[in-house]
Parts: structure tokens; sequence; C-alpha cells
């Protein structure tokens, strides 16, 4: 797709936003501040993974309605890998580096140690959730459409029991608790310290970026085009040399390796994961921020993003206070029929999401290549695949 | 170097249903083929097997486009594809909602060398083969009377807004993109004016002076007869004549598969007549110049479809 230029500069708008925030936001105080890091990085994990999934659901056509395992994937991973053996990790990489005070382990964070371990934790749980996705993909993607959503429900279902009730591994019900944040000194006295508050969220815009660049990267080549083929038309793309099993494979395990990142992102955020955050209403809702904001197109689901993890956050913050008021107890699941409503009214009124993407074509103008009116046709100059 | 294609006893059921009943015949390299046939006859089932979209019941098929000479049976399509055969479909298969240069693009997924980490570090080669690619598609665009030009824009359209004899042309744009040694046309004239007819069958010619093979089924006669090199006519999913145009819309047998029996008979008995009156002798009161397996006409035949084909 040629669209890029208008698109790219709106999300590194968006991007470099979402890096000033905690630093605008401070200038309304602590609590102000404290109330939208949390907003802000609650909305980058819907970004994030909303993103992840759109790769699949969106680009590729193949509904996924159990995005959460992988995600709850990427988090287990990381929080078993980080306090194993009493944050053993941790101590691997505290014995190589120097330990550094004051302004210099800010400039130098990467030599953190907790980071260092949280950059190890990373591929290995990317590399367990491809290879997770690789085995659920390998007997149900021939399916078509509808048995592979089951199918994929299904797994998050299996894969929340296994972690519930697999105790010796994953802790059960409990879950894993006191996982270290992600740099050393985050844990110190319980002051309002920028950095220490700030760390995860800047993590979450990081990797946010990363999947947006991996996202925009991969559609705008014969890998994305590929997906779109077999999206838009299954008989079209076989009959250009799409070889469709593949390509929802490519979709699948991209989304399974963003979710994976995804998990990390949550995990640092909260420094704890248990069962209840594989709740099926999780998946329902990245699933949401894709149909909001367009399917396949990777500004609208960025502000599907934006819009449902602000309004999940600001409800489950708002709603105790506002029921104190009014003297009645509103109960927390108000927000779940708020976002139903909210659906059906943009299914009404936007059926094709905030920002489809053909309105980003058409608003966006093709980027233009020159000379174009002198190319011949190649007919034998870029050759074939043998 | 012999045929580009060869289809040898080729069949194909659909459980009691025999849609195409071992059929031999060939495509010349360079030439412009033709398959013909009334509704039903199997046609588009043939080019259903040839790119491996159904699997044949049995027989043959045999592709020398390539390097080597290749079974195509038991490839899949995209494996086909990469063989450098590309098609259109009957009905039109575009990706309605991305734009017009993209469904272009698209047909350039074989000829792709990027690897994807090529792709996800956007390296300079990789951005190279894209460029030369959208330019590539450009200009396959106005090659199939597409104008692609700035001013109008046509390709930032999505593929849905086109007028539907564009969207044949766009389809055989992105068929042109692969590179094709063997291009299949179902029906590329369906739903045109004779115009854009007119057009086409230019397209065509100059698709061919390409040094692409085309094969294609159509039931425009016009266009069928003005430019194939060779014609195949399917009837009831068996091969009941193959020849020069000229020759096919002679036989008997092809007449009365599109006009029914009783106009057939009729016709050889005018011709019967007309060749004894030019020797002297009487007409027979009885003639049986047609196909000897025809059955006897019911009086409520059908009558000819069209005058096209009555001298």
């Amino acid at each position: 797709m040629t669209l890029p230029r208008k698109e790219t500069r709106f999300l590194l708008i968006a991007l470099v936003a979402l890096l000033l925030l905690p630093f605008a936001t401070m200038l309304l105080g602590d609590r102000a501040w404290l109330l939208s890091l949390s907003v802000g990085s609650y909305c980058l994990l819907y970004m994030i993974n909303a993103q992840a999934l759109n790769v699949q659901v969106g680009m590729t056509g193949l509904l996924n309605l159990g995005p959460i395992a992988f995600v709850g994937l990427g988090a287990y991973t990381g929080a078993l890998m980080l306090t194993a053996g009493d944050n053993a990790l941790i101590g691997f990489y505290a014995g190589f580096v120097p330990e550094l005070s004051g302004h210099l382990r800010w400039v130098l964070f990467f030599l953190d140690p907790n980071f260092l371990a949280y950059l190890t934790v990373i591929p290995v749980a990317i590399v367990l959730s491809m290879l997770l996705s690789l085995l659920l993909g390998l007997p149900t993607l021939k399916l078509s459409g509808d048995y592979f959503a089951i199918v994929t429900l299904g797994f998050a279902q299996i894969f929340y029991l296994v972690v519930k009730n697999e105790a010796w591994l994953t802790k059960g019900s409990a879950g894993v608790t006191d996982v270290p944040a992600l740099f050393s000194f985050c844990t110190g006295p319980n002051r309002i310290e920028f950095f220490s508050h700030t760390a995860h969220y800047f993590f979450g815009v990081a990797v946010l970026a990363v999947c947006l660049y991996v996202v925009v990267r991969l559609r705008d080549s014969y890998l994305g085009r590929g997906l779109l083929a077999v999206r838009d038309n299954e008989l079209a793309a076989q009959s250009n040399g799409v070889n469709v099993a593949k390509y929802r494979m490519l979709s699948f395990m991209v989304f399974s390796a963003l979710a994976a990142l995804g998990g990390v992102a949550m995990l640092a955020r909260a420094k704890f994961v248990s069962p209840n955050d594989l709740n099926f209403m999780e998946s329902i809702l990245f699933l949401c921020c894709v149909v909001l904001g367009g399917m396949g197109s990777v500004r609208g689901v960025l502000l599907g993003g934006i819009a449902l993890g602000a309004l999940g956050e600001v409800m489950r913050i708002g709603l105790p206070v506002v029921s104190e008021t009014i003297g009645y107890e509103i109960p927390a699941q108000v927000r779940y029929v708020l976002f139903g409503m909210i659906l059906i009214l943009v299914m009404r009124y936007r059926p094709n999401g905030i920002l489809p993407v053909a309105a980003e074509e058409h608003a966006g103008g093709l980027e233009k290549l020159g000379a174009h009116r002198d190319a011949e046709p190649t007919f034998f100059k870029l050759g074939t695949k043998g | 170097m012999g045929a580009v294609l060869e289809l040898r006893g080729l069949t194909k059921h659909f459980g009691g249903v025999k849609a195409v009943q071992s059929v031999d015949m060939k495509v010349e390299p360079g030439s412009i083929t033709a398959l013909i046939g009334p509704n039903g006859a199997g046609k588009t089932t043939c080019f259903n097997m040839i790119t491996g979209h159904y699997v044949p019941t049995a027989g043959d098929l045999i592709y020398r486009g390539g390097e080597a000479e290749e079974r195509l049976n038991g490839l899949r399509a995209d494996q086909i594809a990469k063989l450098r055969i590309a098609r259109t479909f009957q009905n039109i298969r575009l990706c309605p909602e991305q734009t017009v240069l993209d469904n272009v693009r698209i047909g350039f997924h074989t000829r792709s060398r990027s690897a994807p980490w090529q792709v996800l570090l956007n390296t300079p080669s990789f951005r190279a083969e894209e460029a030369e690619m959208t330019a590539s598609a450009r200009a396959f665009l106005e090659f199939v009377g597409l104008d692609a030009s700035q001013e109008t824009g046509i390709e930032a359209l999505l593929a849905d807004s086109l007028p539907y004899g564009d969207k044949r042309l766009l389809e055989i744009a992105r068929a042109l993109a692969s590179n094709p040694s063997l291009l299949l046309l179902d029906e590329p004239a369906a739903g045109m004016n004779p115009q854009e007819t007119e057009t086409l069958m230019d397209l065509i010619r100059k698709v061919r002076d390409h040094g692409i093979t085309v094969f294609l089924i159509e039931h425009d006669m016009k266009l069928v007869m003005e430019i194939s090199d060779y014609v195949v006519v399917l009837d009831h999913g068996e091969k009941i004549a193959e020849g020069k145009p000229a020759e096919v819309r002679e036989n008997p047998k092809v007449v009365a598969a599109y006009l029914g029996q009783e106009e057939s008979d009729r016709r050889s008995e005018r011709l019967t007549k007309v060749k004894l009156e030019e020797s002297g002798a009487d007409p027979a009161p009885e003639t049986s110049a047609s196909g000897g397996e025809a059955t006897e006409a019911s009086p409520d035949a059908v009558d000819g479809p069209t005058d096209e084909e009555t001298p």
C-alpha cells in the first residue's frame, strides 16, 4: 500500500504525544499525574494487543476469539522466568554489571540487571508464543473462518484452566506475585519519584513503537499484500501465487509474537499476573478495539485502543467514586454494558470503524513515484522465482 | 518445443456428473487458443483443473512454459501460479476493498524476491524492488488501457468502484503483472459492449505479441472467430471438434451443439442440396451429414439463439 506519508506522520505524532504525556500531566499535581500514568499505561496495553490482533483479524480476516491466551503466555513466561530461583536471573546479571548510583543509573538504564533480565525474557516469551501458535495453527488453520474462531475460543479457555490448576508451575489462582520491577531502583522507598513511576509506561510506549513498526512494514510489502489478498479473495490470492495456508500461519505467528510482547509489557506494569488477567472479556475487548477502530487500519486500531483502554480504566477508577457520591453501589460490570452500547452505536453509524482503511487511502493520497510514465511493463525484467 | 499446455484424457467427475470427459488438446506456444461450447460444457472446469483449483479425476496436464516440462496434476493453485500460469475469472475476482494499484501489485507476488528480514528492516534493495513494482504496476494499468495518470487518479480508486468492463481489464492487468508464460482468460468479454470488446480484442492480440500464449473461454463468437488461431469445442464435457476458426464454424457437430439438432439438419440439408445441385444430381430426400451420435430432434427443439452462425 502506498498511503504512508500521512499515516507515518500520524503514528509518529501519536508516539511523541504518548512520550510527552507524563511530562505534561506532571504540571497538574501528583494525583492527576498518577491517574494519567495509570490510564495511559492501561491504554498502551490495549493499543499493543489490538495492533497485534489487527494483523490476524483485520488484515488476514481470521477471527481469533482467544488473543488473551497469547498475551497471558507472554506475561506468565516473563513472571515465572523473573521470579524463578529467587530472582536468579536478575542475580545473574547483577554479578556482571557494576552497581550504579545517582543519575548515572538513569542514563545507563540499559545496564540495570532487572532491565537486562526483562530483555532476556522477551525473546523467550516471543518464541514460546510463536511455537504455541504454530502448534495450534497447524491442525486448525485449514478450518474455514468460524470454526477457527471457535478453536481459538476453546484454546483460551483451556489455557485459563491449565494456568489456574497447574499450581506447581503457575502458582495457581493466587497468581505470580512479587515480580521484580523493570528497574532495580524502582523498588525503592514508596515515594513519588518520576522514573520509578514512569519506567513501565515508557517501556509500553517502546513496545507499541515496535509493534507499529512491524505491522506497517509487514503491510507495505508483498507479505502484507498476500495477507490482504487472503482476506479479500482467497481464490484470487491463490491464483496469484499466495500460499493461503502459509500466509494464515504467518499472520497467526506475527500476532502471537506481538501479543507475547504485549504480555511482557502488561507484566512490567502490574508486576503481578494471575488467572484473572486471562479473562475472556479481555479477548473480546481487544477484538472490540480492532472492530471499533476499523479492521486492518493501523491508525484506526490505535484510536480504538486508546478509546476502549481509557474508558475501561477511567470507569474502573471513577465508578467507586461515583457510587460513593450518589450513595448507591454501581456494579463494576456496568462498564461492559457501556462497551456494548458504544460498539452498537459505532456499528450503526460507522460500520467500517472510526477510521476505516478506505477513508485513509483517499485522505492520504498516494505517494508519487517519478517517471512512471516512461516505465514499460516489465514482462521479463524482474524475472520470476524458479 | 512442444505445446505449452497439453491436456491428455483430462476427466473430472463430480459424483455422478461427468463435467469433463477425457479431453485431449494442445495449446501451441505464442498462439491464441479458444475453448468454446454451450453453457455447462465443462470449459471453466477445465480451467479450474489447469490452475489447480480442482483436482482432475483422471488424465494428465502437461505444461512446458517453464524451464522444464511439468505435470500440473496435484499441484496447488499457488504452485501453479509460480510456474507462470496466470488466469482471470468468469466472475471477476478482485480485492474490492483495495485500490486499483494494489490489486495490480498483488499480481507481482510470485516475483517478489525480498526475504522477510529485508522487509522488516526496509533495506534499500527491498525499497528499490517496491518502487520498481509500483512503476511497473502503473505501466500495466496503462498497458490494458486503464489510464494510470495522476490527473484521473484511477489507481487510487477502490477496485469496487470501477465500472464492470474496467474491472475485467484490471483483472487482466493483475494477471499480466505476474509475467505469465500462459494466460488463461475466462470469458473476458462477458458483459462488455461491442466497443469494449473491440478494445479487448486489440489488447489480447497485444498480449500475444509480447510472447504470452493466450488460452481463453469465450461466448462472443465474433471475438473467438476473429482473434483465435485455434478453437476447441466442448459439449457435455467432451471435445466435439477442434481446428481453425473457419473449420470449426462449419463443423456440423458444433452447429448442432450450439443451434440445436433441427437447425443443424436444416443447414446440412441446404448444404447438401447446394452441393448436389452443383454436381447436377437430384437432391436426396434424406441426408445425414450431421454427427452420428446425434439424437432425433424433438419437434419443439430449441431455436438458434443468435444469427451469428447462420451464413
